[in-house]
């Protein structure tokens, strides 16, 4: 039986081997070598008055002129034929610093003719569209080879479990062609770092049967991935794509692992189209990483941004597949989407910003994608959770510089901002879409901004950032829960043109912090833990009874009872909700 | 170990039909009859015109026509008999182009063809009909040989003209020929030397006939300054190597020219 597989093997290579041996064969007859003839041409040298003519004129002249016995054997050319085209030959070697020792002149030897006159086909840096024949037979040896450890049952021993993930792995490999394309050191950083995860994921190592699928879909869509016009031309380039290859492949296997072992019918099986859904995801992440954008987004995603994304992405389809998008390159796009906003933002973060970011637009999206991302799926500009991120960043950007400038958010506090802000938008998508006219809204801008400008330039020893979130958690929830809250004061009041939003903020933390009090109250009222409750009771109290500006009034009174000691902060909820009508 | 019994068979195998022969080893049997009139034609080349015509050069003459006859014998039975299997490995390009190559050698060489124009029309016709045929794969080297081929043509036939008015037209004509084909050629392809070396080749037939045909003075002072143009192209090269200097200046030479002392 294993005689009749090794045959039936045998001849299986012998076609492969004699296809690619045969390609080879055809290329090198294209790009032969061809030795190319002079024309002929007559020799002037061989005519005594060209000779004659040499010596009476510039260079040759001034020879004569210094030479007696070019003179004397010019007077009778004829005759001295034979000296005259020695000395010839002799003096145009030396007029033209040809180093010549002997009196025959310039000569070439056939040898040397041939050999500059033997013209390949392509120029040095010319590529002809086919691999050498040396990557073209090497790479059919290895694809047998491949094929053979894939196939033939016992080349692998599965007694073990690494023999069964580097048998998995070998059939995801055997549909790269080594022999035509030109993966080489990319497959190279695919293989170990595939192999690198799995021997650090214990899961991966007990190799059932779904086990084996994810290390072999995963494999094929890495390689897939790779396979792609080689864009590097030099060692270096070559050895930093290749360690680039080895960390995302690991990240990839990493961050799939988990996920798609909880959901193997989802990721293992087949969509309607005949496409395994893993190796979708893994195919889009991976061209993040191998695409024509894999040098900026070097910058800006880690390999643990990279495993972020592949997990948010997995999560998220395991939650809706219909997140991928029909042409299955929304991933890709959100990505770039976001990362784009946040260089243009300019927001000072840590790398893993981005894939974080995309991790919570991919979570919230997947849970309500008909309301988040309506319409062409493959559009993150349709994205109301990318649009309402590019407009919170873009205002948290405008007020973290500058002289009076904001605290720096720390990247989990920027977080918890976008967030609260997505929780927003889920509520109501009209926070960024018009409900009427379907154009964009600036609802987000609107509260973060009329919030800012009352936190702005605020002591940031007693407010810092954890408080500034706090307060601006508490103030979107504010103009959720009342859009009034974003109307602006009459001219006649004291915060004349602000929004009620900035004059409620300004009014708790004018008293919080910088009304005059004695020092023991200052110590009871002027921290966060005691200003947020302050600010969330004042919004809810309001929101509840009315964002009117005679309620506003009655705020600034109860304000001041505290500042005087009159009420006690534990007393303030109950005090404004007594004086506040209805 | 199985695997190394299963691929030694496999090589056998391998061997085995290799030697069943295809279209690509009949063209490889062209190259090999052209190379080999080349490298003969080259040698007579290094010994000046005369010895293609002396009783020393006769057998290397000879060997040079018989062997761009049977490449182009060669070739012909490919392009007719085996278009397809040509057409399918992408080997009609340079099939295509070695005919040309062929029939360009053989007008100017073959002593047994009329001194008319008709056998070297078609090495024109041939070259002109490979560019124009979209259909054919044509590596760099091909492509610009295709393209300078009708000059190289009109060089042969300003050579053998014996009115200088009629020699003249051939060589601007080979000269314009020439310079578009140049235009062409990427970067520092091997090529490009081998078509200046040309061009230095039909500047001295034409220097030749200047002062033979009674050419005018003033074409002889164009001649000149075409030939230390080559030459100021060459410099890089002519600086670099010794043997393309050597080349380069056995064509000064010949022509009973110096060249430029310095280059713009």
């Amino acid at each position: 039986m294993i005689e009749a597989q090794v045959v039936l093997f045998a001849i299986q290579a012998t076609l492969k081997l004699y296809a690619g041996a045969r390609q080879a064969y055809v290329d090198a007859t294209l790009d032969r070598e061809l030795v190319l003839p002079l024309p002929r041409a007559p020799d002037l040298s061989k005519d005594i008055n060209n000779i004659v003519e040499y010596f009476n004129t510039d260079e040759g002249n001034a020879v004569r002129l210094k030479n007696e016995l070019v003179q004397t054997l010019l007077q009778n050319p004829a005759q001295n034929e034979a000296e005259l085209k020695v000395l010839y030959l002799y003096y145009f070697a030396e007029i033209n610093d040809f180093d010549e020792e002997q009196m025959t002149g310039v000569e070439i030897s056939v040898a040397d003719l041939t050999n500059l006159l033997t013209i390949r086909q392509w120029g040095r840096n010319e590529n002809p569209g086919h691999p050498g024949a040396f990557q073209r037979i090497a790479g059919t040896i290895v694809e047998i080879a491949v094929d053979y450890f894939a196939t033939m049952p016992g080349a692998v021993s599965e007694a073990r479990p690494e023999g069964r993930a580097l048998l998995a792995f070998l059939k995801g490999m055997s549909d790269v062609e080594f022999a035509t394309k030109n993966p080489g050191d990319l497959a190279k950083g695919v293989m170990i770092g595939v192999l690198d995860a799995v021997a650090a994921t214990p899961t991966l190592l007990v190799t059932g049967e779904k086990e084996q699928l994810l290390i072999a879909g995963m494999t094929a869509a890495l390689a897939k991935a790779i396979d792609r016009p080689d864009d590097v031309n030099t060692e270096k380039k070559k050895r930093d794509a290749a360690d680039w290859a080895q960390v995302v492949s690991a990240a990839l296997a990493r961050g799939a692992t988990d996920i798609v072992l909880a959901n193997p019918s989802l990721f293992l099986g087949k969509t309607d189209a005949g496409k395994i859904v893993l190796q979708d995801v893994i195919a889009q992440v991976a061209d993040l990483a191998f695409g024509a954008d894999k040098v900026e987004l070097q910058k800006v995603l880690s390999t643990e941004g990279l495993t972020t994304i592949a997990q948010a992405a997995l999560g998220a389809i395991s939650r809706n597949p219909a997140i991928l998008g029909s042409n299955n390159t929304g991933l890709k796009k959100l990505v770039s989407e976001v990362t784009a906003t946040l260089a243009i933002s300019k927001i000072k973060a840590g790398q893993d910003l981005a894939p974080h970011l995309i991790s919570l637009v991919l979570e919230r999206s997947a849970a309500n994608l008909d309301l988040l991302w309506e319409g062409d799926r493959d559009d993150p500009g349709r994205n109301l959770l990318v649009v309402a991120a590019r407009q919170t960043l873009t205002v948290l950007s405008t007020v973290t510089t500058g002289p009076a400038k904001t605290p720096t958010f720390a990247q989990d506090q920027l977080l918890s901002i976008l967030d609260a802000v997505f929780a927003q938008v889920q509520e109501n998508p009209a926070w960024v879409v018009d409900q009427v006219t379907g154009h964009h809204s600036e609802t987000v801008s609107a509260a973060l901004a009329a919030a800012l400008a009352a936190l702005k330039g605020r002591k940031h020893s007693q407010f810092g950032a954890e408080a500034v979130r706090d307060a601006l958690r508490a103030s979107l929830l504010a103009v959720g829960a009342r859009l009034e809250f974003l109307d602006h004061l009459p001219a006649d009041d004291a915060a004349a043109g602000k929004a009620f939003l900035t004059a409620i903020l300004d009014a708790v933390l004018s008293a919080a912090l910088e009304a005059p009090m004695p020092a023991s109250r200052r110590w009871q009222i002027a921290r966060a833990s005691v200003i947020q409750p302050l600010v969330e009771t004042s919004f809810s109290l309001l929101a509840k009874k009315g964002v009117t500006r005679a309620n506003l009034v009655i705020l600034r009174v109860v304000l001041d009872d505290l500042v005087s000691g009159k009420i006690r902060p534990d007393d303030f909820a109950t005090a404004l909700d007594s004086k506040l009508p209805g | 170990m199985m695997i190394f019994r299963g691929l030694t068979i496999a090589v056998a195998l391998t061997g085995m039909i290799m030697l069943s022969g295809c279209g690509a080893r009949h063209m490889r049997d062209a190259q090999d009859s052209f190379n080999a009139g080349a490298a003969a034609e080259n040698q007579l080349s290094t010994k000046g015109d005369e010895a293609y015509t002396s009783a020393l050069g006769a057998s290397t003459y000879g060997t040079a026509v018989a062997n761009y006859k049977v490449a182009l014998s060669l070739l012909d039975k490919e392009l007719t008999q085996n278009r397809a299997e040509l057409d399918k490995d992408k080997l009609t390009g340079t099939a295509w182009t070695l005919k040309c190559l062929a029939l360009w050698r053989i007008a100017d060489l073959d002593a047994s063809i009329p001194p008319n124009n008709a056998a070297s029309d078609s090495a024109i016709k041939c070259a002109k009909d490979g560019l124009a045929d979209t259909g054919l794969t044509l590596g760099t080297r091909d492509r610009v040989l295709l393209k300078a081929l009708p000059a190289f043509v009109e060089a042969d036939r300003g050579r053998g003209q014996t009115s200088y008015s009629a020699a003249k037209d051939y060589f601007v004509s080979a000269q314009v020929g020439l310079d578009d084909a140049i235009a062409i050629v990427p970067g520092d392809h091997g090529v490009l030397l081998y078509l200046r070396l040309v061009y230095l080749r039909m500047l001295r037939s034409w220097r030749g006939a200047i002062k033979t045909l009674g050419g005018p003075p003033t074409d002889l002072v164009q001649n000149e300054a075409a030939f230390d143009a080559q030459y100021c192209a060459l410099k890089p090269r002519i600086d670099t190597d010794k043997t393309v200097k050597a080349l380069v200046l056995k064509e000064f030479q010949s022509a009973v020219l110096n060249a430029p002392k310095s280059c713009p």
